[in-house]
C-alpha cells in the first residue's frame, strides 16, 4: 500500500478544519488551566489549614495520574451520579482541570521568588491582602513563569489529541473517522502527526525565543 | 454496600497492573539508554552531530504520544513492518520519552561546572575517566529529580497502549465497565493503583537520591572543595 497524494490532498480540508477545533479546544482548557491554577497556586502559597492541603492534594492527584483516566472518569463515571457531559465538554473539562495542576505547580514556584521583603513592605505599610497579591506579589511572580505557562498550553495542545477518544472530532478523531471510512491509514494519520508536529514546534522555537528576550530585558532588582 | 464487583474485577486488574508494569519497565529502559546517548550527542563538538540529535529531541517531543502510537500500530504494518502490540508500545512510549531524558541529561551534564572540566584537563585526565569519575558523579544529583519526574509521567503514558488493544490496567478498566458496570467504582480504583505506582516511584528515586549524593545536606565551601579535592584524587587513582 503506497502514499496516494490525491487521496491526501483530497482530506486535507477535512483535516485543517479538525485543527481548528483542536486550537478551541486547547484555547479554552489553556484558559481554564490558567485561572484554576492561579487560584489552586495562591490558595496553596497562602498556607490556610484546611484549603492549602486540599489544594496540594488536588495537584498531586492529577499530576499522578494518567490523562486517560482522568477523561474516562468524567465522560464514563460521572453520569452514574448523575451528571452528563457531552463529548466536547467532556474533553475540554477534563483538560483544563489536568492543565491546571501543572499550571499551579508553576504559579508557586512563582510565587514563591517574590523576595521575603516584599511581602514585609506590604505589611510595613499597611496593604490590604487583596492589593498585597494584585498589585505587589502577582504582578512580580507571574512575568517570568510566562514561558512555562507556554510550555504547559503547548501540552494542553498535544493533549487534546486524547479527547478523540471519548468521541469529539477535532484534529485527531477526523483521522480516525477517515480511516474507518475509507481504510486507508497511511494518509491521515501520517498528515496528522505531522499537523501536531509543525504546530508544537513552532510553539516550542518561539517560546524559547520569548524565554530568552525576556532575560535579556529582565529589570534589575534592587538588593534587599 | 455491594463489593460484589470487586470480587468480579480484582482479577483482571491485578493482570492488568501486570501489564502496565511490563510496559513500563521495557519503555524506560529504552527511554533511558536513548536518552544519555542523545543527551552525550546533543553536547558533541561536531555541529552535525548535535543538528541531528536536537531534530531527534523535538521531533520525539514535539509528536503527540497517541498519536505516534496509533501511526505505528495502522501504518507501520503497511509498510511492511509487522511488530506486536508490546513492542510497538514499548518503542512508542519509550523513544518518545527518551526525548526529555535526552534533555535531563544533557542539562545535568552542563550544570556541572567549567572548572571541573577544565582542571580534569589540566591534570592529564583521560575524556572517560573525566567523564566517569569528574562529570557523571557531579551530574547523576542534578539529573535525579527531574528524571524522578519522567519515570511518572513515563508511568502515566503507559495508558495510551489501551488504545490499541493491549489489556493494560486502563484497558482492564474499560472492558470491565462495559461486563458489569460500575465505572466509578472501577475508574477510581485504577485511579489509586497508578498513584500509588507512581508514589513507589517517587521514593525509590529520593532513596536513590540520598545514595548518589557526593556531598553532606548542609555543605560549607570548605566542604565543598574537600569534594571536589576528593573527586579528582580518585580520579588520578584509576
Amino acid at each position: 500500500m503506497n502514499w496516494d497524494w490525491g487521496y491526501a490532498i483530497s482530506i486535507m480540508p477535512m483535516l485543517l478544519n479538525g485543527l481548528l477545533v483542536t486550537v478551541v479546544v486547547t484555547l479554552i482548557a489553556t484558559a481554564f488551566g490558567l485561572a484554576g491554577g492561579l487560584l489552586l497556586g495562591i490558595v496553596s502559597s497562602m498556607r490556610i489549614p484546611f484549603f492549602s492541603k486540599i489544594a496540594d492534594g488536588y495537584v498531586i492527584v492529577f499530576r499522578n495520574s494518567p490523562f486517560l483516566v482522568q477523561l474516562y472518569l468524567i465522560f464514563f463515571a460521572l453520569p452514574e451520579i448523575g451528571i452528563v457531559l457531552t463529548p466536547q465538554v467532556s474533553g475540554v473539562l477534563g483538560l483544563g482541570l489536568f492543565i491546571s495542576a501543572y499550571m499551579a505547580e508553576v504559579y508557586r514556584a512563582g510565587i514563591a521568588s517574590v523576595p521575603v521583603g516584599q511581602w514585609e513592605a506590604t505589611t510595613s505599610i499597611n496593604l490590604s491582602k487583596f492589593h498585597t497579591w494584585t498589585r505587589v506579589i502577582l504582578p512580580q511572580a507571574i512575568p517570568p513563569i510566562i514561558p512555562m505557562l507556554g510550555n504547559y498550553a503547548n501540552l494542553a495542545f498535544k493533549l487534546s489529541a486524547y479527547v478523540a477518544v471519548i468521541g469529539t472530532v477535532e484534529l485527531f478523531g477526523t483521522a480516525l473517522r477517515l480511516g474507518e471510512q475509507s481504510y486507508r491509514y497511511i494518509e491521515p494519520f501520517t498528515l496528522v502527526g505531522l499537523l501536531y508536529l509543525v504546530v508544537s514546534v513552532a510553539a516550542t522555537i518561539s517560546l524559547r525565543q520569548l524565554e530568552k528576550r525576556m532575560q535579556r530585558n529582565r529589570p534589575q532588582m534592587a538588593d534587599l | 454496600m455491594d463489593l460484589s464487583w470487586l470480587e468480579a474485577s480484582a482479577s483482571p486488574l491485578f493482570q492488568g497492573m501486570c501489564t502496565t508494569l511490563l510496559v513500563f519497565f521495557g519503555s524506560i529502559i529504552i527511554a533511558t539508554v536513548i536518552g544519555v546517548l542523545v543527551g552525550a550527542l546533543r553536547l558533541s563538538r561536531s555541529s552535525i552531530v548535535r543538528g541531528i540529535a536536537w531534530v531527534y529531541v523535538e521531533f520525539f517531543r514535539g509528536v503527540s504520544v497517541i498519536v505516534l502510537i496509533f501511526w505505528a500500530f495502522f501504518v507501520l504494518p503497511l509498510l511492511g513492518i509487522h511488530l506486536s502490540t508490546l513492542v510497538t508500545s514499548w518503542l512508542v512510549i519509550g523513544l518518545n520519552q527518551s526525548a526529555f531524558i535526552a534533555e535531563i541529561v544533557r542539562g545535568g551534564i552542563q550544570a556541572v561546572p567549567r572548572g571541573q572540566i577544565e582542571a580534569s584537563i589540566a591534570i592529564n585526565l583521560s575524556p572517560l575517566t573525566r567523564l566517569r569519575n569528574i562529570v557523571f558523579p557531579q551530574a547523576l544529583p542534578i539529573m535525579l529529580p527531574p528524571y524522578a519526574n519522567q519515570l511518572v509521567n513515563t508511568l502515566k503514558e503507559t495508558a495510551v497502549v489501551s488504545l490499541i488493544g493491549l489489556a493494560d490496567l486502563t484497558f482492564s478498566a474499560n472492558e470491565l465497565r462495559t461486563h458489569i458496570g460500575h465505572s466509578l467504582e472501577m475508574f477510581l480504583s485504577i485511579g489509586i493503583i497508578y498513584l500509588l505506582l507512581a508514589y513507589l516511584l517517587t521514593q525509590l528515586t529520593k532513596w536513590l537520591e540520598t545514595k548518589t549524593r557526593v556531598e553532606p545536606l548542609r555543605g560549607s565551601s570548605a566542604n565543598k572543595n574537600r569534594r571536589l579535592s576528593k573527586s579528582l584524587t580518585e580520579g588520578l587513582s584509576s
